[in-house]
C-alpha cells in the first residue's frame, strides 16, 4: 500500500543513496524497504551501496524463542552507546502465516533505545522474499552499515537453517541460551557449539545456571586461536552486559589481529554469490522465458520418467543463454 | 502501516499524560521512518490527542516525512476532530467505525497517490 509516493519508485535511487551517506535515516527506511519488497531498483542500490560497507562490525544473535535475545540487545544497545558507538539493529520477527502481518514484537521490547539518534532498529518481516530471508537480512545490513553504523546487530529466531546462516554472515556470532530449558541434550543442538564466537547464559536470574555453564565450557573447543567465552546475563536487570559487549569488543580485535576478518569475508562471499546464483535461476525460470518453457517441459519429461532429474538440471543450466537482464 | 497507542491511558495527572505524550510523539515517529510506513495510526483513550496527534504531524514535518499518514482512533470528542484534521491528521475513526470505512479510507489514499 501506498498512499503517498514514499517507496523508492517515485525516489531516485541514486538520490536516497547519497542522502543514506549523509546519515538520513528516512532514506536508509525506503532503502530497505526496496530491497526487502525486491523492487527492480534494489539491485542498483545495492551496487551503489556496496562500495561504502565494510566498516561496520556485523553481530548476529541467535537462540531459541523467549531465551531474551531481545532485551539482551537493548541493554546492549545502550551500552555501546554509551561507549560512543553508533548502533543499527535488524530484527527478523515471525509472521503470522494466515494475514502475512508482522506483530513487530521486537520494536516493542526495543522501546527504550528508540529515539536516540545514533540507533536505527529495523524489523524484517519473514514474508516472502524472493532471494530468501537471509539474503534480505543481510543487504538490510550493508544499508545501515553505509548510513555510518559502528555495530550492526541481527537477531535471527533460533530455528533451525537460520542460525548456520547468520553465522556464515556475520563478524561476531553470539548464541543465547538460558538456564531450565529442558535436558541438556537441548544445549548440545547440532551446529549450535561450532557457530558461536561469544555464548550467553541469560536469564540466570532464575538459578540453575551452573549445570548450563559448566557443559557449555566442557564442550566449547578452541578454533582458530579463539576459545569462545561463556558470559553470565540477566538482561532485564542488566547484569552481565558490560562483559558481553567487551567480549564482543575483544572478538573484533581478535579477527583484526588474526587475519579472520578477511577469511569471513571472503566466505561470507562465495556463499552470497552462489545464493545470488540460485535466485538468478530461479527468476529466469518462472517468468514465462524460453528457459522457463525449457523448465516446464523438463518438469513434465521428469514426471513421465522420461529423465531423471540430475540430468534435467544439467540440461537446464546448458539451455542457452538467458532473458536476464 | 504502525499502530500506536502513545501516551499514558488511565488515571494519572494531566501533565504528566501530555508530557509522556510529547516524549512517545518522538518515538512513533522515529519507528514510522526507521520502518518506512505508508500511515501511522494513533490511538488515545487519554484525552491527550489534542496535543499528542498534532505533535506526530509537526516532527513528521520536520523529518521531511510529512507524505506518511496519520490518522486518529480512540476516544475523540466530536468538536475535537475538525480541529484535528486541521492539524493534518486526515481521518479519526472513532468506536463502532465499521472496519469497510477504515479499509476502503486506506483503498481511496492509495489509489489517490
Amino acid at each position: 500500500m501506498s498512499p503517498v509516493p514514499s517507496k523508492g519508485s517515485r525516489d531516485s535511487v541514486r538520490g536516497l543513496v547519497a542522502s543514506l551517506l549523509k546519515g538520513d535515516k528516512r532514506s536508509a527506511g525506503k532503502l530497505i524497504s526496496l530491497i526487502e519488497d525486491d523492487e527492480p531498483e534494489a539491485v542498483e542500490a545495492l551496487t551503489r551501496i556496496y562500495p561504502h560497507t565494510g566498516r561496520a562490525h556485523v553481530v548476529g544473535f541467535t537462540g531459541p524463542p523467549g531465551v531474551g535475545k531481545s532485551s539482551l540487545i537493548n541493554r546492549l544497545v545502550r551500552t555501546f552507546r554509551s561507549r560512543g558507538k553508533t548502533v543499527g539493529v535488524v530484527a527478523v520477527d515471525p509472521t503470522s502465516p494466515y494475514t502475512g502481518g508482522a506483530v513487530l514484537g521486537d520494536r516493542i521490547r526495543m522501546a527504550d533505545t528508540g529515539v536516540d539518534a545514533g540507533v536505527f532498529i529495523r524489523s524484517m518481516a519473514t514474508r516472502g522474499h524472493a532471494g530468501g530471508l537471509a539474503l534480505a537480512t543481510f543487504d538490510a545490513v550493508r544499508v545501515l552499515d553505509a548510513m555510518g553504523s559502528d555495530l550492526v546487530f541481527v537477531e535471527t529466531v533460533g530455528a533451525g537453517q537460520s542460525e548456520v546462516e547468520i553465522a556464515s554472515r556475520a563478524h561476531t556470532t553470539v548464541v543465547v541460551e538460558m538456564p531450565l530449558t529442558g535436558d541438556v541434550v537441548q544445549t548440545m543442538k547440532a551446529g549450535i557449539l561450532e557457530i558461536g564466537d561469544v555464548y550467553v547464559v541469560n536469564k540466570v536470574d532464575l538459578g540453575n545456571e551452573d549445570v548450563l555453564v559448566a557443559n557449555l565450557k566442557f564442550q566449547l573447543e578452541t578454533r582458530d586461536g579463539w576459545t569462545p567465552p561463556i558470559i553470565r546475563t540477566a538482561a532485564l536487570e542488566g547484569r552481565g552486559i558490560d562483559d558481553l559487549a567487551s567480549a564482543i569488543e575483544k572478538h573484533a580485535s581478535y579477527l583484526d589481529q588474526s587475519g579472520g576478518r578477511h577469511k569471513r569475508e571472503v566466505a561470507r562471499a562465495r556463499l552470497e554469490i552462489l545464493e545470488n546464483v540460485q535466485r538468478l535461476l530461479v527468476r529466469r525460470v518462472s517468468e514465462g522465458s524460453r528457459s522457463g518453457r525449457t523448465f516446464d517441459k523438463l518438469a513434465e519429461d521428469v514426471a513421465t520418467r522420461r529423465i531423471e532429474p540430475h540430468a534435467a538440471a544439467r540440461k537446464l543450466l546448458r539451455s542457452g543463454p538467458s532473458t536476464e537482464r | 502501516m504502525l499502530i500506536a497507542k502513545p501516551g499514558l491511558d488511565g488515571h494519572d495527572r494531566g501533565a504528566k499524560v501530555v508530557a509522556r505524550a510529547l516524549r512517545d510523539a518522538g518515538m512513533e515517529v522515529e519507528a514510522a521512518i526507521q520502518e518506512d510506513v505508508d500511515a501511522i495510526g494513533l490511538s488515545s483513550l487519554s484525552g491527550a490527542h489534542m496535543t499528542l496527534f498534532p505533535e506526530v504531524v509537526r516532527l513528521l514535518k520536520k523529518r521531511k516525512s510529512g507524505d506518511i499518514v496519520v490518522v486518529g482512533g480512540g476516544i475523540i470528542p466530536e468538536d475535537d476532530v475538525p480541529k484535528l484534521k486541521r492539524a493534518g491528521v486526515k481521518a479519526v475513526f472513532g468506536p463502532g467505525t465499521p472496519l469497510s470505512v477504515i479499509v476502503s479510507f486506506f483503498e481511496k489514499a492509495d489509489k489517490g497517490a
